[in-house]
């Protein structure tokens, strides 16, 4: 999951009710514009409530079958995998939710410092300050992570409007593998600055799927894939998604929080739409993608079971925000230990060597989420009860 | 099957001449062979046929989707009849072409159905492609398992690697362009040589020396090489003690798998096709042949 950005909205007045709204940044004196957002995102992200009310990402709804003989020892479980190009150590994304200022500068090479040593993937937030204005904070980290998985990250609406030459100078800038789309209709039409006009997405998908030069990513932003958008894009070239699910962050919740007035009310409005996170996976279950489930993911244990459902890795976003912000890097470090010990020992109780051992074991799926399986795929074949 | 010139088809009859050409795989070596790097190539026994019915007054070529720029050129000048085009053992329920070098398979064929070497395709296959390095063309004609290295290649014992097919068919044409267009590539060369030094004695070490060279290539030459579906081949082939990697360009068509001992591919295979991708059966094949009164 990422923190979003938008067009600036010509109207003053919503812009002026943003930042009458928006917290106050922790960091000293709240800065303007895009900087001035993206550090409203960090202190709404990491301090206030800013979860799904109601709804959850419905992945208590998995549960993994216990094997008491698996006849395997820790050592043997093997938790590499492939996405966007790249070999993980893990199948796990540090899902960066910044960018753009300063503070997001020492975050994110904090993060990206632990995703290389532990060979697991990095993911900017937005890239918009980058593309727009040059803006540079935050998404410098090559020089700490060589080798790691570095994912890019904008908008398509940003992308819309940009070549895609611009597009392959932001990611060459940053030394990004791979480029995050990230789709947020419900996102932009609360967000003060917000935009309301979310034609020619498909035409941008495709014109980067063959012309960018690095793998697309198509994600979206906290309301989650449906069956029928992974049809869509896959037909045109996509290989790799990442559900951003709803059960998380809401990110129309976050916006809520830096509106006022009708943008205020819609944002509470609609706080909970959106597809949960496990249902996403679900939904695009056998369309031949590559699938990174976010959206609420927690722990290791739901890495697991979204690999179970068919993902082939899980990304964690406030969990580390919130690690950094408590202890910096070494705190980081410890919580992404800690998740990628869970997602082992979740494959060794299943009996599963690997992950792709785990995708064949049958599991057992709750009604909420059975309701969101497609009827013609493995994962309904394999699902108890 | 349509009729290049629009004619009506004859009366069917036995035809007077059948060439076959097998198409290939590449085991190793691929894109650093666009350098004059060694690669490995299998002439695999899936490829095209031309049947010739000799007769009227004009060269009229049938191809099973029309298209006719591989085979055209390689009839000029051929006796007047027939040449009808079709797949010499074609996998069955694929929606899409496996990226066996049907092209070059097709057009060596058409050579030797109009009584010219089988090596002028050669230079008729790199004109109508435009690019490529000619490996295809060579596998099909020389037959079994070749070594190449820039102009000169030797036959080596043949091999039986696990083929998967990867759900959907690759452009190699945009990808090789993309390689070519990336200056870095010394490094990659020596990578991709090294494995092809390691094959004899160990496949599966080098395949997963070749695997980690090409990824890194496709990464820094912006190549998309690694599709989900090949990604989940790999994955499938470590966790049952093997390697794999794509064969040929990437970005789709077939894997080549190998495994220390017969029950590690067989569970290997057993496991693809519980996740629905399809092993294809393959077996080395002689060269490209032309035979007179052929039923």
């Amino acid at each position: 999951m990422s923190t979003d950005d938008q067009p600036q909205h010509p109207s003053a007045s919503r812009a002026g009710a943003a930042a009458a709204a928006a917290p106050a940044s922790s960091g000293g004196p709240r800065p303007e514009g895009i900087s001035g957002r993206k550090a409203d995102h960090i202190d709404l992200c990491t301090d206030e409530d800013v979860g799904f009310q109601q709804k959850t990402n419905l992945f208590e709804e998995v549960q993994l079958v216990h094997d008491a003989l698996p006849e395997l020892a820790v050592a043997d479980i093997d938790l590499r995998t492939e996405f966007a190009g790249k070999t993980l150590q893990a199948p796990l994304v540090i899902a960066a939710m910044t960018g753009g200022v300063d503070r997001a500068h020492r975050i994110n090479r904090d993060l990206a410092s632990v995703a290389e040593e532990l060979g697991i993937g990095f993911a900017f937030g937005s890239q918009r300050p980058l593309l727009t204005e040059g803006i540079r904070e935050g998404y410098e980290v090559r020089d700490l992570a060589p080798t790691a998985l570095v994912l890019g990250n904008i908008g398509v609406v940003q992308a819309r409007e940009a070549s895609t030459q611009a597009l392959a100078d932001m990611v060459g800038s940053c030394g990004a593998d791979a480029l995050c789309v990230h789709l947020n209709p419900a996102m932009e039409v609360v967000q003060p600055e917000g935009d309301d006009d979310f034609r020619g997405g498909l035409e941008t998908i495709q014109r980067l799927v063959e012309e960018l030069g690095v793998p697309v990513i198509v994600k979206e932003t906290g309301c989650g894939l449906s069956r029928s958008v992974g049809q869509r894009v896959r037909a045109l070239g996509v290989d790799w998604v990442d559900t951003s699910g709803a059960g998380g962050t809401s990110w129309v919740g976050v916006e809520a929080k830096r509106a006022t007035g009708l943008q205020r009310a819609l944002g509470t409005t609609f706080w909970d739409w959106g597809i949960p996170t496990a249902a996403s996976v679900a939904q695009l279950s056998d369309l031949g993608l590559g699938i990174c489930a976010t959206g609420g993911v927690s722990d290791g244990h739901m890495v697991a079971k979204a690999l179970s459902l068919g993902a082939t890795c899980g990304g964690i976003a406030r969990p580390f925000l919130q690690a950094q912000a408590r202890g910096g890097r070494e705190e980081v470090r410890r919580v992404a230990l800690q998740i990628i010990d869970e997602i082992r020992i979740s494959l060794l109780l299943s009996g599963a060597r690997s992950a792709v051992e785990l995708r064949r074991k049958p599991l057992m799926v709750g009604s909420r989420l059975a309701r969101w399986v497609p009827g013609d795929t493995r994962l309904r074949e394999r699902m108890l009860g | 099957m349509s009729l290049a010139d629009g004619s009506a088809p004859t009366l069917l009859r036995e035809p007077s001449r059948v060439a076959k050409a097998p198409g290939k795989l590449v085991l190793l070596g691929d894109y650093a062979v666009l350098d004059g790097g060694p690669a490995l190539v299998l002439a695999v026994n899936r490829g095209v046929r031309c049947n010739v019915f000799p007769g009227g007054s004009a060269v009229r070529i049938e191809t099973p989707d029309g298209d006719t720029r591989f085979v055209a050129p390689a009839l000029e000048g051929a006796p007047p009849g027939r040449y009808v085009f079709s797949d010499w053992n074609p996998v069955r329920g694929l929606r899409e072409k496996p990226g066996f070098g049907g092209s070059a398979a097709a057009c060596v064929a058409a050579c030797l159905a109009a009584g010219r070497p089988g090596s002028d395709a050669l230079a008729i296959h790199r004109a109508v492609q435009g690019s490529g390095s000619g490996v295809d063309v060579r596998a099909s004609l020389a037959g079994g398992l070749l070594r190449v290295e820039g102009e000169s290649a030797r036959h080596l014992p043949v091999v039986s690697p696990s083929v998967i097919w990867s759900g959907r068919s690759a452009r190699t044409g945009p990808r090789v362009a993309r390689y070519l267009a990336w200056s870095e590539r010394q490094a990659f060369l020596s990578a991709s040589a090294a494995a092809v030094a390691r094959f004899e004695f160990d496949p599966v070490e080098a395949c997963a020396m070749a695997y980690a060279a090409l990824l890194a290539m496709s990464q820094a030459a912006g190549v998309p090489w690694l599709t989900p579906e090949l990604a989940h081949i790999v994955d499938l082939a470590r966790v049952h003690g093997g390697a794999a990697k794509p064969s040929g360009a990437g970005g789709g068509d077939c894997a080549v798998a190998w495994f220390p001992d017969s029950e590690k591919r067989t569970a290997f295979e057993a496991a693809c096709r519980a996740d629905g991708l399809e092993p294809i059966a393959v077996q080395a094949a002689a060269g490209a042949s032309c035979i007179e009164d052929d039923p």
